[in-house]
């Protein structure tokens, strides 16, 4: 019987014990989507956070109130932020955070320290690369009908699911900056005329914003990075005579030999694919006529892919990841020899497409 | 002593099992990745398996010792060192056990406060899990080794690592073997510490039916911590690079941020709410070690002596006021489980090889 009585006396410590910490009701919260830091005057920071306002009746449901506050530290901007805002600010359903071009150049970490330190701050958020203010983009009208953080959200993800853009993320970027042997790259997101567009991909040495790729180049270079099975191809074979070909299936695999003291690298890569448009007239397609086009395929991701890793190493940059592949092959490797060595490497690319149907037609 | 425990309150061998993997898979389970993958990065897995067959050896010293004496090591203590200093011996270990569950509470809630409440107080959440250590230890061993089922919880959230497979990069594994065995060393004492915790055997000995059968379940539960352990690594090493690892606070909890539900965006909370859960069987095996050696020396009743304890361990906890704080304490306990486990018990072997029969004390 105590026992009994003494156990019931806990529930009310239990149920008083709930209080001891801050509520946060959903209604009387504001969850931004998307943020947008830049450089501010001098060595601030400036900080803009798009948060959605729920209307919940009419023509625009949601409408995104936006404001930017600049100072030293991207917490106390948003401080500041949270000064002009009637609800508390949380951070966790963040999904995108754009950077503008000039903060980029100087070094994206220091503002990303705060984002990599908070746990309620997703790792799987998305990062990109404004070309131009992340402050005027957000700023700008382009999405009617979506809030703004959700549209550039979808937007990044059907690209890389079913597009030409790398998989990316802020714990991919955090990776590769960290990683030894390895330089992060980001998506590039450009304003235009009331339209986002993904147009690259920037490339980072280090944390900064050093060169960036344009989406052609950036299709040859998601079929060096990864596994693929996305993305359409176009091969010119005379000035009016274009074929694109889906890919079905992607495959790439590095190999290192070391002769006279350099490494040279065989990047190899394996394609299967469809043709889904010839524009010729009445065009039958023969074995020959494939294997032209399997050739020409090939031909320009040896090329381009060549090209893209000639400029990397005129750049320094690894975005790649050839160190990092050296140091799992090298026992005591040294980073600081291989940066010497980076420029002179000798990488050839093996490409070999293979196409294995022709859609409905013959 | 054995005689005066009653059939009823004795456990089964099996129990062992409980009481050994669950002391192990503490806070050193949190943090193990970075520390040893500061010390030798990718060959982390191979001192993971060589801590484990350190333990392995120590678990068949440790029972060498037990099933001589057939009894437990605060009544080793005695007849081995003489009455005084034998206490002396055992009050060490009560220390022990009591800077372990210390040490244990106070990184929980501070997991809690970083990454769910940063506004919760130390004492509320110690309050809470001290109330329902001390009830269980109330309720008996029985009760105690019950409440060990909750470090089981883990192994539910173990096959949602598979989530990761798309981000692992395996060529972080290699080169294999590219360190020192100085440094292997190093970094073998720096993984003991996730190790630590079989030593409790050493109390509950006797508690067990035929004790000497418990071995085989100990070894067991040192066999599946390493497995454990393994997965863990292997999983951090090829998820994160290596310089990132050795940033990330607690890469156990690091690595549910990548797993997302429709309806739970944020998977990781309740992964460090479940972690909560484990800290309380941990406080009452300590608890529970700590008031049998009290009574053992001094004859207190457990029922004072537990309260006691917790009221210990609170203030402890609410001592500690940040993490270089806690950091240190882990270093002191890292510091004397070491000595506990490559000193005093191989010791302990030698003197036990050596003594013809151990007198009862």
């Amino acid at each position: 019987m105590m026992k009994g009585v003494s156990a019931l006396l806990i529930v009310p410590f239990f149920l008083t014990s709930a209080g001891c910490v801050q509520k946060s009701v959903i209604d009387q919260i504001t969850l931004p989507i998307v943020a947008g830091i830049d450089k501010g005057p001098g060595s601030m920071i400036s900080v803009t956070i798009s948060s959605p306002l729920y209307k919940g009746d009419g023509e625009s449901k949601i409408m995104n109130i936006v404001s930017t506050a600049a100072s030293r530290t991207s917490q106390k901007a948003g401080g500041i932020l949270q000064e002009e805002n009637q609800s508390p600010f949380h951070y966790g359903k963040l999904s995108v955070t754009l950077a503008g071009s000039e903060l980029a150049k100087g070094g994206i970490s220091k503002a990303l320290d705060s984002t990599l330190r908070d746990p309620r701050v997703s790792k799987l958020m998305y990062l990109a690369v404004v070309d131009g203010r992340a402050q005027q983009m957000l700023e700008a009208d382009w999405s009617k009908q979506m809030e703004k953080g959700r549209y550039l959200h979808q937007l990044i993800t059907n690209n890389i699911k079913s597009g030409h853009l790398p998989p990316n993320n802020l714990h991919m970027f955090e990776y590769a900056w960290l990683g030894q042997g390895r330089d992060p790259y980001l998506p590039l997101v450009k304003l235009q005329e009331k339209k986002i567009k993904i147009t690259g991909l920037a490339l980072f040495d280090d944390d900064k914003f050093v060169a960036s790729l344009n989406d052609e180049e950036m299709k040859i270079f998601r079929l060096l990075v990864e596994k693929t099975k996305t993305g359409t191809f176009e091969v010119g074979l005379n000035t009016d005579e274009y074929v694109s070909i889906l890919n079905q299936h992607s495959q790439v695999r590095y190999r290192m030999a070391t002769r006279s003291g350099i490494p040279e690298f065989t990047i190899r890569v394996r394609m299967k694919g469809m043709i889904r448009e010839i524009t010729a007239h009445k065009l039958k397609v023969t074995d020959p006529y494939k294997r032209r086009v399997e050739l020409e395929l090939g031909k320009s991701i040896i090329d381009t892919g060549e090209e893209l890793i000639r400029r990397f190493q005129k750049l320094g940059i690894d975005p790649l990841g050839f160190g990092d592949f050296a140091r799992s092959r090298t026992r005591h490797w040294d980073e600081v020899k291989w940066r010497e060595q980076y420029p002179h490497l000798k990488v050839t690319i093996d490409a070999e497409v293979n196409i294995s149907g022709t859609g409905a037609t013959k | 002593m054995a005689g005066k425990i009653g059939e009823k309150s004795l456990l089964s061998p099996f129990m062992a099992f409980f009481a050994a993997h669950c002391m192990q898979l503490g806070i050193g389970h949190l943090t193990f990745q970075s520390d040893v993958a500061k010390l030798v990065g990718q060959d982390s897995w191979i001192v993971v398996c060589l801590t484990g067959i350190m333990f392995h050896l120590v678990i068949w010293m440790m029972y060498r010792v037990l099933n001589k004496a057939q009894n437990d090591i605060i009544s080793i203590n005695q007849a081995f060192f003489g009455r005084w200093a034998g206490n002396v011996l055992n009050l060490f270990f009560l220390g022990y056990f009591l800077l372990f569950g210390g040490t244990t509470l106070r990184t929980f809630i501070y997991v809690v406060q970083v990454w769910l409440f940063p506004d919760v107080q130390t004492w509320i959440l110690s309050l809470i899990l001290l109330l329902l250590a001390c009830y269980a230890v109330f309720g008996g061993l029985r009760t105690v080794i019950g409440v060990c089922l909750f470090s089981l919880i883990h192994y539910v959230l173990l096959p949602l690592h598979l989530e990761l497979v798309p981000y692992l990069h395996f060529n972080n594994l290699l080169p294999a073997m590219d360190h020192s065995t100085s440094e292997m060393i190093r970094a073998t004492q720096k993984m003991t510490f996730s190790f630590l915790g079989l030593e409790i055997l050493m109390i509950y000995y006797p508690w067990f039916k035929q004790p000497q059968k418990s071995e085989r379940w100990v070894h067991l539960a040192n066999a599946a911590t390493t497995l454990f352990y393994l997965i863990e690594i292997a999983a951090s090493l090829t998820f994160f690079s290596k310089d990132q690892l050795v940033r990330v606070q607690w890469p156990t909890l690091a690595l549910f941020q990548f797993f997302r539900l429709p309806y739970i965006e944020r998977f990781e909370f309740i992964v460090v709410t479940f972690n909560l859960l484990r800290a309380v069987p941990i406080l009452c095996l300590c608890l529970w070690s700590a008031s049998r050696i009290a009574k053992t020396i001094t004859r207190i009743r457990p029922s004072r002596t537990v309260p006691f304890f917790a009221a210990l361990l609170a203030i402890f906890a609410i001592l500690l006021p940040d993490y270089s704080a806690i950091n240190q304490v882990h270093q002191w306990g890292n510091l004397m489980g070491n000595g506990l486990v490559y000193g005093y018990i191989p010791l302990m072997f030698v003197l036990s090889m050596i003594a013809k029969k151990v007198k009862p004390a």
